[in-house]
Formats: structure tokens, sequence, C-alpha cells
């Protein structure tokens, strides 16, 4: 498995408050040719953050404080801006929860589509970007794509304005897609047909994906691995199915038994106590500990360092997780 | 998402101290500059009969048209009147006009905007059909029909101004109060059983009260100019009363020979909108913060 | 139906349509929001309406509190009518025991307000308290009541989390002492962790104050979480409607099938159960309003609209195809 993405110890801090924690703080993990992370969390947990800080488009009010991110053998952060803007769209695509942040409302589907493969496939002449734009709408499933390229984006739904960022952000075959919230704005029925679109983009070109989502059903259902995210760091990473069954951190425990589920009803969802903590706003200690049922002084004084189990291939940052050989 | 995990990182309950960035020191400073040439020109024109050093309306032919010096500051005009009084009493006319105007533009503005924008309808179409014909009536010619009609007088000079400024309070206040009328707040209000006269009160004011601020602040300096358009042309307060826009007109004739004559009066006029219009600003700075949070 | 006795909240035939105009220079044409609704809701249930958009689910809210009036059919609450002719006195009576809790806290609360004024508000729009002391020691009962504490009440929405907020509007929804809280995608604004914190609040608060909760959801688990009956909306048509056992172990409708597979995805055992997206209630199509997207559609459903009948002692579905 060639691993497409290394993501060490990023680190990203608020600038506007000087000496505040970092909102993202100590962020590892990789993502491999083919395969799906979901990275989870709530909001503040810093999911966003860590995506647009691989990408290098973190708003001024930010400052990148260190770390790398490993994108095919080099550190992007070592790129020139130019160099970042070529990947971007390019080699790696971002797919938001408002198809509109990437669409112009001005122009033409086809138009928009086309210029993805002018800028970063040097493709030239009208026809042939035209061309170019019908093929990526049929490639999105979208359907009378021959008459539909030139239409405006408000004169299709939400659901085919996603497809259409989509097909602009796959359409020059990248190695990485992140995809954040994706399905979030989009109607129930609506989320599954984007998520299959996806995987089966995903699937024809080995493609890596980054899903950021709060909706653990999704997770289950489409990610390879997963990583959870809570006050900045990641607290518990692995194989999907593994954390499903058996999660190891509080934090993930309780946000399990927190969603409601139609089939196994409960007569009281198990819930977790508290607030999540803010971007940045926590102590020394372990970020839960505060909503933590389990927690002890120590918990509160020092962060816990990663623990890998399962062949290395699960990774805790809890002092005392569950069901652990210690 | 992105915009999700931006804005929570906003303080919520307790704000940990940071240190003032540049950016908020300039801010600062800003504010307090245009504080302090508001406090001195609303102060001396408060206190104008003992603040000025010379009676504004007292004649010295002999001493006509003297440059600046230490007896006469602004030095003196063609009939040797001392230019420095007499912007000082100028400048109390001219604020006097300005905060009349302002208040009654601003109130009247507001309440036909808050109509126009909470009712919505065929009262809503003609508060803003009657606001777009004003907006298309230059001030200065309907300024000169009214005063040709009734002549000019102090009162007149307010009317004529706030005719021509009520428009722009309404449109803005408008707006505010449309999108406010669709919060839900204003709904359950509503369901509640509470009047439009309470939502109106209690959920629509205060709301738009940090965009009157700035509006109000703002408009103060265009006010200021147009009282003194008008005094310039001749429409506005009559000689030998002093205001800036007369004693602009006066000293024209002069510039060559005695440039104080004309010129401080302006820069005093330049230096009281230019703080009115920075407060406006600096309001509207923290206002948006504020409404962010 | 379950024309039972003990039918709190009666609706029947309930329709809203609008005439819009689709382009400016179009003929305006009628929009069928709701098209023909009818459920009842016993007293101290949870009656769960689940749609996605388009389905109506939040005009029948509307209309239900008074908000908007019906273009047909029959509200009952306590045996009072709620139609276009309706007595002061029972206006009255809505407005104190039926309370929305909407999505989104953050537009619901008034930003200018302290806690205090806002769940004190339709007491004193109602002069439902004799003096200050009075209010103040209510609202912070209230306060109390969802799980806030007095030091809440001075401060302002800003100041809080979406999670405190939700709670906020709760306890104002409660001030009035309402026999009926009619939630609107009451969580669907908070995070996962906090969701859960509200839903066993608003179940908390039921069995101790017998509310009754009309409860109006996109999301078929929080809806089945909740409900004791629940109601699949399709284009302001039920498409199915039931005791929630029935329709969460049973369910007859393939759109419910649907739902249920998109809700938990890691249970369905294949992903493209609904084609398409949802047609514009402007042009609804003929027969059965979900043939479009459906798999399992024969020619019969493209024009025979098929009519909600039942299929066991509580439960229906419109469907040519279940039992």
């Amino acid at each position: 498995m060639t691993e497409i993405l290394r993501v060490e110890n990023l680190t990203t801090r608020l600038s506007a408050r000087d000496g505040s924690a970092a909102a993202v703080d100590g962020v590892s993990f990789s993502v491999h040719a083919g395969r799906t992370l979901g990275l989870v969390g709530e909001s503040g947990s810093g999911k966003s953050l860590t995506c647009l800080s691989i990408l290098r488009l973190l708003p001024p009010s930010l400052s990148q404080a260190g770390g790398s991110v490993w994108f095919k053998g080099e550190n992007l952060f070592d790129k020139s801006p130019r160099a970042m803007t070529a990947i971007r769209g390019g080699q790696i695509g971002m797919i938001l929860q408002d198809p509109m942040t990437s669409i112009n409302p001005l122009f033409t589907i086809g138009n928009q589509v086309g210029e993805v493969f002018r800028h970063h496939r040097g493709v030239s002449g009208r026809r042939n970007l035209w061309a170019k734009a019908v093929e990526t709408l049929r490639r999105v499933h979208i359907p009378a794509a021959e008459e539909r390229v030139g239409s405006y984006p408000h004169q299709f739904s939400g659901g085919m304005r996603q497809r259409i960022a989509i097909g602009m952000n796959v359409g020059c075959e990248p190695d990485l897609l992140i995809a954040d919230e994706p399905t979030t704005a989009l109607d129930v029925t609506i989320r599954l047909q984007i998520l299959s679109l996806l995987r089966e983009i995903q699937t024809a070109r080995a493609m890596a994906m980054i899903l950021v989502t709060h909706d653990l059903h999704l997770v289950s259902r489409f990610c390879d691995e997963v990583a959870v995210m809570y006050g900045g760091r990641i607290v518990e990473r692995g194989p999907v199915a593994r954390i499903f069954q058996n999660p190891a951190h509080p934090y993930t425990k309780g946000l399990i038994g927190a969603v409601p589920k139609i089939a196994r009803h409960a007569e009281r969802l198990a819930v977790i106590p508290g607030q999540p903590p803010l971007a940045g706003e926590h102590g020394a200690g372990c970020r839960f500990a505060p909503r933590c049922a389990k927690a002890q002084p120590r918990c509160f004084a020092q962060y816990p360092d990663d623990r890998r189990f399962e062949d290395d291939r699960r990774a805790v940052a809890c002092w005392d997780p569950e069901g652990l050989p210690s | 998402m992105v915009a999700d995990a931006l804005s929570r990182t906003e303080p919520v309950t307790s704000a940990p101290r940071r240190l003032p960035s540049l950016r908020g020191l300039l801010r600062r400073a800003r504010l307090a500059l245009a504080v302090s040439i508001l406090t001195i020109v609303v102060g001396g024109a408060l206190l104008a009969p003992w603040v000025a050093p010379f009676d504004p309306n007292a004649m010295d032919l002999g001493a006509s048209l003297q440059p600046p010096s230490v007896e006469h500051w602004f030095g003196t005009d063609q009939l040797g009147r001392d230019v420095f009084s007499r912007a000082i009493v100028g400048g109390r006319l001219s604020l006097l006009i300005a905060l009349a105007v302002v208040t009654l533009a601003g109130s009247s503005g507001t309440l036909l905007g808050i109509v126009a924008g909470y009712r919505g309808g065929w009262i809503d179409g003609l508060i803003m059909r009657v606001a777009d014909i004003q907006y298309a009536l230059p001030p200065v010619i309907l300024a000169m029909v009214m005063v040709g009609a009734i002549g000019p007088s102090t009162t007149n000079i307010v009317a004529v101004i706030t005719l021509a400024n009520w428009a722009r309070f309404a449109r803005v206040i408008r707006a505010e109060a449309l999108s406010l009328r669709h919060r839900d707040f204003v709904l359950l209000a509503r369901l509640a059983g509470a009047s439009h006269l309470r939502v109106v009160l209690v959920h629509i004011l205060p709301n738009v009260r940090n965009t009157l601020l700035v509006l109000l602040t703002l408009d103060l300096g265009l006010i200021i100019i147009l009282e003194a358009t008008l005094s310039f042309l001749g429409l506005g307060i009559q000689p030998p009363d002093p205001s800036w826009g007369t004693m602009i007109a006066d000293g024209r004739g002069y510039l060559e020979r005695a440039w104080w004559t004309s010129i401080l009066p302006g820069c005093v006029l330049m230096l009281t909108v230019l703080a009115a219009n920075l407060l406006g600003d600096s309001l509207r700075g923290d206002g948006g913060a504020e409404d962010a949070r | 139906m379950t024309a039972a006795s003990n039918a709190f909240i009666e609706i029947s035939g309930l329709t809203k349509t609008y005439q819009v105009r689709p382009r400016f220079f179009a003929r305006s044409r009628p929009l069928a929001a709701v098209a023909g609704v009818s459920f009842t809701v016993e007293e101290g249930g949870t009656f769960g309406l689940v749609g996605e958009s388009g389905s109506g689910k939040s005009t029948i809210a509307k209309m239900l509190m008074g908000a908007e009036l019906q273009s047909g059919g029959d509200i009952r609450i306590a045996d009072r009518r709620f139609g276009s002719r309706l007595s002061a006195a029972d206006d009255a009576w809505r407005r104190r025991a039926l309370q929305p809790v909407l999505q989104d806290p953050t537009s619901a609360l008034n930003p200018r307000l302290r806690v205090a004024s806002i769940v004190a508000e339709p007491m004193r729009v109602q002069r439902s308290q004799p003096d200050d002391a009075a209010y103040e020691r209510r609202v912070i009962e209230l306060l109390e009541k969802v799980g806030l504490t007095a030091s809440h009440a001075r401060r302002r929405p800003s100041e809080l989390s979406g999670g405190q907020r939700q709670r906020v509007a709760i306890a104002r929804a409660l001030a009035l002492e309402p026999r009926v809280l009619v939630l609107d995608e009451p969580v669907s604004a908070l995070d996962v962790s906090i969701q859960a914190q509200v839903l066993n609040l608003l179940k908390d608060l039921q069995a101790e104050l017998k509310l009754t909760y009309l409860l109006i959801s996109h999301d078929l688990a929080v809806v089945a979480y909740m409900s004791s009956r629940i109601g699949v909306l399709y284009l302001g048509q039920f498409m199915e409607i039931g005791d929630k056992a029935d329709v969460i172990a049973r369910p007859a409708h393939p759109y419910t099938q649907a739902l249920i597979a998109a809700s938990e995805p890691e249970h369905a055992a294949s992903l493209d159960r609904v084609m398409g997206e949802i047609p514009s209630p402007l042009a609804p199509p003929p027969g059965c309003p979900f043939h479009p997207r459906c798999q399992q559609a024969v020619a019969r459903c493209r024009v025979d609209k098929p009519l909600l009948r039942p299929i066991g002692p509580n439960h229906q579905v419109a469907c040519h195809l279940a039992g």
C-alpha cells in the first residue's frame, strides 16, 4: 500500500491570542492510496483546521506553528506558494460542505469545469474544454450532461452542485481528496448517493481520501481508518471496524454511545456530560478530563502519550484506556 | 464547517487576557483623536461666549485683513473681525443645526425604516418610493426652491437638510428590520402574543442600535458640509451671524491677499467632519466585533 | 387512524397550498406543501414527523402553532377547533398550551437580551406573574429545570454554548406551563455529544410535566428514539404511519426502508436504494409521489396514486406493493 500523505506533529496556533494553546496540537496520521481516513470530531475539535493546515489555506488570523506534511515524499511546508497553488486542485482536491464556495454563480458549469482542465492540465481550445466538461459531468452521473453543461449553478439542486464540485476536484485525477463535511447540508437520501459516487471514483483511481465528518454512521460505512479528534488532538486512531467494536478512549466510547440508533433502541442515551472545549482553550492535561468519568489527578496534570497496540495498527492517547492489556 | 470552526475560536465565557496588537493600538489612537477633536470643537462652541477672545461681530476696519498673529490667532477678515472668534461662534450654529438635523432625520428615518421593513407590503413600497424620489433630488436645488418660497432662516435650513437626509436612515434601517423580522425570536415573540409595538421596541430597535449609531456619526459630517454649502451659497445662515460656510464664502474674494479668512475656518470644518467620520468608523469596527461574538 | 378517545391533538385532512410564481413572468401555480395529512397524538405521547426537505413537516408545525393558516382540513387540540375562524379564548389558550422549540437557538434568542428577559418574555406578555420578584423566581426555577443555574440568567446568548442556548429556548417554552411542545428539529444544530444531552432532557421533562410532543426531524434515529408513533412524510403526504415498533422494525414502504438505510448505512445491504432527487413540489409526479425514485415501482405506481391503508392494527402505508 502506497502512503500518499503523512502528517507529522502538525501544530497550528491561533495567532490572535498570544500564549494560548494550539488549536491543532501535535496531530499525526497517514493516508494510503485507495483508502479513506475518517476525521471525526465535534465543532472546535480542530478537524477542519487540520485540513486547512495541510493545504496551507489558513486564514491570515491564524499562523502555522510547526510539524510537517509529507505528500508523496515531499514536505508541503517547504513548497513555494506558487507550487502549492498547482498542487491544490491538481494533485490534491478539496470538497467543502457548501459546494457554492467552489462554484462561481456567474459562469456556466461548462465554463468552470473546463477552466480546471485549462489551468491544471493545459487543455486548450473551446471545443476541447467543453468536451472535457461534458465528460466530467457524465463521470459524476449528472443526467443529460450535454444539455446541462451550459446551465448556471442556480439551475442545479444542492446534490447536483455537490456532484459538480466533486467533478471539478477529481477531474485532474488527484492522488488525495479531502472532503470536509461533504454531505452535511444534503438530504438524507442524497447523502448516500454522493458518498457512493466518491467511493466509485476512489476505487477507479486508487485515490486516497480524508473524510471529515461528525457523523459516525458515515464513518463506519465509508472509511477504512478513523482518527477521533478532541480539543485539537487525535485521541484515538485505527481501523474503523476495530474502533467501533472496541473503543479504547473514553471519549470515543461516549461518542458512540451518544448517537441514537434506530434498531437497537435504548431507553436512554448514554451522555457525555459538559461542553466540548473551545479551540485552543484548555489546560496542560488531557482535554477530555473535565468531562471524563474516569479522570484521575494525573489526567489533569499531563497529556498522555500515544499508546500503540494491536500490532501498532491502533493508537490511543489515554492514561487508562479501556480493554487494553497493560 | 470552516466558518464554524473559526467562529468557535471566539471567547465565550472567559476571554484570556491578550496583549494589544499594533492594529488594536492604532484603532484606539484613532478613536481617541476623533473624540478629542470633537470635544474641543463642541466644547468651544458651547462655551463660545467665554472662550472667544473677541466679540465675533465687532468690526475694526483699521485692523482689517491682518495675518494670523499672537493677538489674532486666525488673523482678521475684511471688516477687521477676529476670525478665530468667528470660527468658534460659527461652529456653535453649525453644530447646533447638525445636531438638530441628525436628531430629526435620524428619528424620522429610523421610524419610517422600521415601519417599512417590519410591516412590508404596500406601506414599504410607498415609503421606499418616496425615499427614491428624495434621493433623486439634489439637496441644493431642494434648498433653493424652499428658501426661495419661504425665505432663509435657521428653522428652514434644519427643515431642508432633514428632508435631504432622512432617506438614508430609512433605507439602511429598513434593510436591517427586514432581516430581523425573519429571525426566529420575532416569530416566537409573536407566537407568545407580543404586540407589534413590543416586538419593535424589544426585538427590532435594540438590534439596529449599533447601525444607527454609526449612521448618525457618519451623517454628522455630511450634514455639516451640506449646511456649510448652503450658507456658502447664501441660502443658509444669514450675515452678520457667522457660520463656517458664510465665513468661507466671505473670504473667497480675498484669497490671494488674505488666505486665512477662508482657509482657516475651512480647516476647522474639515477637522470636525474628519473626526466625526473617524468616530463613525471606529464605532462600526467595534459594533461588528460585538455582533460576531 | 386510531380514533382513541385520549387523542389530545387530532389532525384530519390538513392541507396547505401556496400560490407561487416559478419565474418572474410566469403565471402563479399552486404548490401543495401539505396535501391531506391526518394523525392523532395522544396526551403525554410523542408523535414523530420525519421527512426530507420539501416534505411539508415544518409547514404542519406552523399551522399547528397558528403561525400559518391551513388551506383545508381540521386541527383539534384538546377538543378545541383551530381554523380560519378562531375565538379569542381559543387563540389565547393555544398561545399558552402550545409552545415551539425551533432548530436554531442562535436565531431564536434575541442577542441583545439577557437570558432572564428571554425566558420571562412569554410570561411578561401574558402577565402571568404578579410582580418582578415572582418573574425572577420563576425564571430561576425554569433554568434549573433545564439543567442551567441562576448564574446563567444574567448572561447574554453570545456567552452561552449551542447546547446551553437550546436549553434556554426550552426553559422559555416551559414558562407558561404548556401542554404541548412542538419540537422543530430541536437538536440538528447541535454537536453529537450535546444532542444526546438535550434529547434526554426532553424525555425527562416529558415524564415530569406530562407533556405531549410533536417532534419534527429529518433524522430517523432521533425520531425513533423519542417517539411512540411515527409518520413518514414525502412531498406533503404520509407514506407510512404507525407505532414506532411497526415502522422501525417492519417498514412497509420503500421510502421508509430507504430512510432507515440512509440513517444507518453501516447496516444497509445496498446503498443505491433511492434513485434521483426529490421532485419539485410544483410539479409532483402523477401516481405515487415516490415512484420516480422507487426501485420497486411497477406500471400501476405511475398512474394510480396509492392511499393509506391499514396493514396492521396501528400501522398504515400508502404503497400498492406493501403488505
